[in-house]
């Protein structure tokens, strides 16, 4: 468990933070979760806070982490790339949190510029896992939506957790879309672990019912009105994230064992 | 340059005994530390080391000695952030820099061959450099290869057409262990 | 090519200078360094410099010998930096560089010596019961006085109740043999090991048609072989320093079939591999002959020339027929053997051709008996003995040995031989066809094929097959045993000694030395000799005997006082009263003579603790028993004087370059080219001064001519085969010898528990699968271990590795499933070997 829980808490949190900001900015054009007040500026401070812990966990995996710096010397390499788009994710979140908090509203600009460096860090980190050859459970293409859409449904769920009772229904629905292709992604990959002899079948069923399957349902329960709008976001994320967890613990307790 | 060598081996399969001599010769003598290791031994068609294919009373009990390939284009060396990971051009060798390795181990995950193996002592990658310090500086072989009790390595300079090596890649047909993952191995098997 | 071309071997130097190995082989004089090209200087064309790479500054260059009990005795290199040995390579050899060896166990041994928690550091006395492990520590004066009471009282009463039991843990000539001196100093009891270790039956099958228990061509002999036969040996792992000469061999073109009921490591680099039941050599074999008979492909002329083929056998008493002054004259006590002479360590050797004016052939050329002549009369033309016939002689009806064998072989259909080892018959036909169409073809034979009941019976009747295909004393064939082939060249008008032995030999007294198959009984029953008193040492007695269960409940509860000296906190030592701390063969002074090589030990390292050798230990105690006057030199004082006479094979020794510095000396007198034994008929140290296949010894047995007896647990047919259905056998094989490798710490990367292999198909009539836990059990006793399932192994049959100790077992151990029983045949002609692979169990799911 040693060997995987900084990958797990790396791609969880880091991923969590880069998918939510992506939908927020996509679902919400950029205008942010919740116009004026407090709030508004919680949102990209708690990516960041997630990204930072994501990027502390990563230096737990390191043998030799006060050496860090030497880790975005080759350009060529995912892990370096990781490094320059977490680091560009992470200085637009700064900034971002800043100008909100200054301006009340969040820069549509900076948005969109934060985006894309949240889209880098989620590709660059799924081509990380495709590229280890030796390691047939990751060496799929199966790993590029496996993480980048598990990242963006369980962003949605955080982004629902922020939104205001207005922008609830496109968010709802947003979740919905996302569970149901996360889902398809993570059959894609339990497809890919059976091709290699691995059998992931129980943890992964887990993982689906309470990730994209109990996610997907209560945001269509909610759609239709029949549960209490508080308990339903919470709900929600909390079972986005704890799915995340349970097919991320398969995906590198497959390549590296538990 | 025309003096660079081009430091290859070849194992002869058709030999090879699965002692793997080589295995701990190479862990001992090269004070491989905590649980890495340089070498090991894999069934040549199988998936478990020591059970054979093919079923009684002809089954074929064969075995791939597995070592750092030192790859023309090795996969490690584009891989490592850090640049610790690196081809001497004057050998051929790769080698990791255990002052600027981070101990990713990213390296070990995208060779194909699995051959980079973390040092847990010392957090930092190791891996097979051809006991280019321990021996060739010292006009000697490899440990793996002057242990092996069947000759199954040979050792030599592929640059050099008169070398051993040479002439068994070219007269015996030795081939590289999955060149379609095109990082172009140095080590050759009959 | 032609093979003459290619017979010199690749390494060998006439002035037994060393050669640097060069990996640019076919371009001879370029070294190492000018092919790397690291280093300009040691480039030079021609020089010739040691073969071993010069220590680094910080560390040093030592050597030992590998005292082991395989086969090889390498000549290692060692490292030591700030006073650890921290690498094994192999040692240079003399004369025969490709020779070079060491094994991926003395290389790991290392880390396991150097590690006090597996050594015994220091004398330690039992607190507890026996088997507790409980022990206080005490000093070297207290154990030797306590030790000195007990052993002066026992030996008062009855010199011979107390015993001094050494194995071959260290083949040093001063750690093997110093407990069994001590022994003798005493007119104590010793024991000759190869009974009870299993290897005996090799030697009484070896002296029975050679005279002698060993012999064997160098294995670069194998290049002048089209065939070679690895007859139940896996010589890869067991006698590794030759595995480069059959790999030189197949690629010279010669053929490479190993026969075993595993397909071990050596059939990895063969070219086939027959698997056969376990039990059945000499059926195979027999088989063999009786295809080469019947298709008359028998090499006649050999057998007439060499063997006691032509040699008349009585038809009324099955003796040889023996002639005086032209009449028949009686053949004695046939069969019966001189009491008391059992093998000696090791086994019985004939007086070659003692009785040779005796026997009696039928000479074709004048129709009638006559004294058996020699190999060279009979090549002269000057006598044709009658290979086959009955005749008359003196009023005595006979019939040549030959037909008894004949007769023999017989039985051995390919369809019966292929029923009893479980192939096909056309292997058996097409076996037999190979082997005498290769002329010549090499027969290695192993040990692994004599661990059972009536185990002379495989070395012998392999034998007589490569006789009657006429390659032995051919070169590129023979059916060799053990190695150790190596000669040196005769001293014209030198008759002394090589070595000095004298004060090494005069012990005042001599030891009683009894049969190691008769030591439990002598435990329990007191017979030949109660045992009051046990010294053990060299040796984890428990864990290397068979039926482990019975030596810890009856044999060592019969005994008074055990005294265990061991490196090794053993299965045994815990079942001791006194447990003294043994050095390693990296720790003490030794010598191996290993001909034409000497090896030598010293202290490379501090002994671990207050470990010391077995010499220190005996004269520690003979100091308090009386017989110091025997024991008066320190061990290296006994090495040098050892080496110390004049002849001439000392010419070139350097004490400090040699002994000191290399740790090994190649002899002045030293013949370092391939040798091969029994050319041109000479050699053979039996009574009739042949090849004797027919036995008389054996007659009262019916076994006079070789023949295959069932196993006594057959899995064939009875109660106990219904009840226990699977022959269980053990192997050597990369991991260990016997208990001192496990588990050396790297080992682990190769195996790090003992494993039951076993074939799918009987894993599918039982519902187990690879790598369950599994039970295997007979009437003896049990072990749990995991299952290695592997088409690698006859069905009917399972295996474990031979050495692993108990620690390592999930329950029991393998010795649990062995047994010692008396073989009487073996037991009249010498001593009963250890069937360790005659033993049926059953396996379950655990």
């Amino acid at each position: 468990m040693m060997e995987i829980l900084p990958l797990l808490v790396f791609t969880t949190c880091s991923g969590l933070a880069a998918g939510a900001y992506a939908v927020d900015t996509l679902c919400l054009s950029g205008h942010g979760t919740v116009k004026g007040g407090p709030k508004s500026w919680f949102f990209p401070l708690t990516c960041l806070i997630l990204l930072a812990v994501g990027l502390l966990a990563t230096l737990m995996h390191l043998g030799q982490p006060l050496r860090f710096i030497n880790g975005m010397a080759n350009p060529g390499s995912m892990i370096s790339q990781e490094s320059y788009w977490a680091i560009a994710f992470g200085v637009v979140l700064v900034v971002d949190t800043v100008l909100t908090k200054m301006k009340g509203e969040p820069n549509r600009i900076v948005r969109w510029v934060g985006t894309v460096a949240a889209f880098g860090l989620m590709i660059v980190t799924s081509i990380a896992y495709f590229d280890a050859v030796w390691l047939p459970a990751w060496n799929t293409a199966a790993a590029l939506p496996f993480f980048v859409l598990g990242d963006l449904a369980a962003g949605a769920a955080l982004v629902l957790f922020f939104a205001g009772e207005e922008q609830a229904s496109p968010l709802y629905r947003a979740c919905i879309a996302g569970a149901i292709a996360w889902g398809v992604s993570i059959v894609a990959y339990w497809l890919h672990l059976g091709s290699v002899g691995i059998d992931g079948a129980v943890p992964l069923c887990l993982g689906l019912i309470v990730g994209p399957g109990v996610m997907g349902a209560l945001s269509a329960v909610r759609l239709a009105g029949k549960v209490d709008a508080k308990m339903a976001a919470i709900a929600v994320l909390v079972a986005a994230v704890i799915g995340l967890v349970i097919v991320r613990i398969v995906f590198f307790a497959s390549g590296v064992g538990f | 340059m025309a003096d660079n060598k081009h430091y290859a081996m070849v194992i002869d399969t058709d030999h090879c005994v699965g002692c793997q001599t080589c295995t701990v010769s190479c862990k001992i003598s090269n004070e491989v530390p905590g649980t890495a290791r340089w070498n090991r031994v894999e069934s040549l068609d199988g998936d478990v080391l020591y059970q054979p294919t093919g079923t009684f009373p002809a089954p074929v009990l064969a075995f791939r000695p597995m070592l750092c390939n030192h790859c023309e284009d090795p996969a490690c060396v584009a891989h490592c952030p850090s640049g610790a990971m690196q081809k001497d051009e004057q050998t051929s060798i790769v080698s990791v820099d255990k002052e600027r390795c981070i101990g990713c181990g990213y390296c070990g995950w995208t060779c194909p061959y699995g051959a980079p193996s973390m040092d847990d002592v010392n957090h930092v990658m190791s891996k097979c450099d051809f006991c280019a310090s321990t021996r060739l500086s010292r006009d000697a072989e490899p440990f793996c290869v002057a242990s092996c009790p069947a000759n199954a390595r040979i050792f030599g300079d592929l640059n050099d057409p008169e070398s051993e090596v040479s002439k068994l890649v070219q007269k015996e047909k030795a081939s590289a262990y999955q060149p379609e993952h095109g990082t172009h191995p140095s080590v050759y098997y009959i | 090519m032609e093979k003459s071309e290619l017979y010199e071997p690749e390494f060998f130097m006439k002035d037994g200078k060393l050669t640097r190995r060069t990996f640019v082989k076919g371009v001879g004089v370029i070294t190492v360094a000018s092919a790397l090209g690291f280093s300009d200087a040691a480039g030079k064309a021609g020089v010739a410099a040691a073969e071993e790479v010069a220590p680094a500054q910080d560390e040093k260059a030592v050597h030992a010998v590998c005292t082991v009990n395989c086969t090889s005795r390498c000549h290692l290199h060692g490292t030591v930096r700030d006073g650890k040995l921290i690498r094994v390579e192999p040692g240079d050899m003399p004369g025969r560089p490709g020779y070079a060896n060491a094994c991926l166990r003395s290389m790991s041994y290392i880390q396991r010596l150097q590690d006090e928690n597996e050594r015994v550091m220091y004398p330690m006395k039992r607190t507890g019961e026996r088997g507790s492990g409980e022990f206080e520590r005490i000093t070297w004066d207290e154990a030797i006085e306590i030790i000195a009471d007990k052993l002066n009282a026992v030996v008062a009463k009855d010199p011979k109740a107390a015993s001094f039991y050494s194995f071959t843990g260290d083949l040093g000539k001063l750690s093997w043999e110093a407990p069994t001196r001590f022994a003798a100093c005493l007119g104590s009891t010793t024991w000759d090991i190869e009974g009870i270790m299993g290897d005996h039956g090799a030697s009484m099958g070896m002296t029975m048609v050679f005279g002698t228990h060993r012999g064997a061509h160098d294995s670069r002999d194998y290049m002048n072989s089209n065939l070679l036969i690895v007859w139940g040996r896996n010589l890869a792992d067991t006698h590794t320093s030759e595995l480069r000469d059959y790999v030189a061999a197949r690629k010279n073109g010669a053929k490479v079939i190993v026969i075993d009921p595993r397909q071990c490591s050596t059939a990895a680099m063969a070219d086939e591999w027959i698997g056969i039941n376990p039990q059945t050599d000499p059926a195979l074999a027999l088989g063999m002959m009786n295809w080469i008979i019947s298709h008359d492909r028998h090499a006649k002329g050999k057998l007439v020339e060499e063997s006691v083929a032509p040699y008349l056998i009585r038809e009324d008493n099955g003796c040889y027929l023996r002639m005086a002054d032209g009449h028949v004259v009686d053949s004695g006590s046939a069969g019966a053997i001189e009491s008391g002479s059992i093998g000696s360590a090791p086994a019985a050797q004939g007086q070659a051709g003692a009785a040779a004016g005796t026997y009696v052939i039928w000479n074709e050329l004048t129709g009638a008996a006559a004294s058996a002549p020699d190999a060279a009369t009979i090549k002269s033309g000057a006598v044709r003995p009658a290979l086959s016939g009955t005749f008359t002689v003196d009023g005595v009806a006979c019939r040549t040995a030959f037909d008894h064998l004949r007769d023999s072989c017989a039985e051995y259909t390919p369809e019966r031989t292929a029923e009893i080892c479980g192939i096909e018959p056309a292997v058996v036909e097409r076996l037999a066809e190979e082997y005498i169409d290769a002329q010549p073809a090499g027969i290695r034979m192993g040990q692994g094929m004599q661990r059972v009941y009536h185990s002379y019976s495989p070395f012998r009747t392999v034998a007589t097959l490569a006789m009657v295909a006429g390659y032995i004393g051919v070169l590129g064939g023979g059916a060799s045993h053990a190695g150790g082939t190596a000669t040196t060249k005769p001293v014209a008008g030198y008759t002394g000694p090589v070595y000095n032995y004298t004060d090494w030999s005069n012990t005042g007294k001599k030891a009683n030395l009894l049969p190691s198959s008769q030591v439990y009984q002598a435990a329990i029953d007191h017979d030949p000799v109660p045992i009051e008193f046990m010294w053990i040492a060299n040796s984890n007695f428990v864990n290397m005997s068979p039926d482990s269960n019975k030596i810890i409940n009856e044999v060592l509860p019969a005994i008074d006082f055990i005294v265990t000296a061991d490196p090794w906190w053993t299965w045994t030592a815990k079942y001791s009263d006194i447990v003294l701390p043994a050095a390693t063969y990296w720790e003490h002074w030794d010598m191996i003579d290993r001909s034409p090589w000497v090896m030598f030990n010293q202290p490379s390292i501090q002994p671990m603790g207050e470990s010391k050798s077995d010499v220190e230990m005996m004269t520690m105690l003979a100091k308090k028993t009386g017989v110091e006057e025997h024991w008066d030199k320190t061990d290296e004082e006994w090495i040098r004087q050892f080496v110390s006479t004049d002849h001439p094979a000392w010419a070139d020794l350097d004490w400090d370059r040699d002994v000191v510095g290399q740790g090994i000396y190649g002899r002045s007198d030293a013949d370092y080219a391939s040798a091969i034994v029994y050319a041109d008929g000479k050699g053979y140290k039996t009574d009739t001064g042949k090849f004797e296949f027919y036995t008389e010894a054996m007659l009262p047995y019916d076994d006079e001519v070789p023949t295959w007896r069932p196993p006594l647990e057959d899995p064939r047919e009875g109660e106990l085969a219904e009840k226990y259905p699977l022959v269980f056998i053990q192997y050597h094989d990369r991991l260990n010898v016997h208990t001192q490798h496990i588990l050396n710490p790297a080992l682990a990367l190769v195996q790090d528990e003992p494993l039951l292999q076993m074939n799918p198909v009987d894993a599918e009539a039982r519902g187990l699968s690879h790598d369950d836990i599994v039970h295997v059990f007979n009437d003896r006793g049990d072990m749990k271990l995991r299952l290695f399932l592997t088409e690698g192994i006859v069905p009917g049959t399972v295996a474990t590795q031979s050495g692993w100790t108990p620690d390592y077992f999930i329950d029991g151990c393998h010795q649990n499933l062995t047994h010692l029983t008396t073989c009487d045949a073996e037991e009249d002609y010498s001593m009963t070997n250890s069937a360790f692979y005659d033993v049926l169990v059953e396996v379950e799911k655990a």
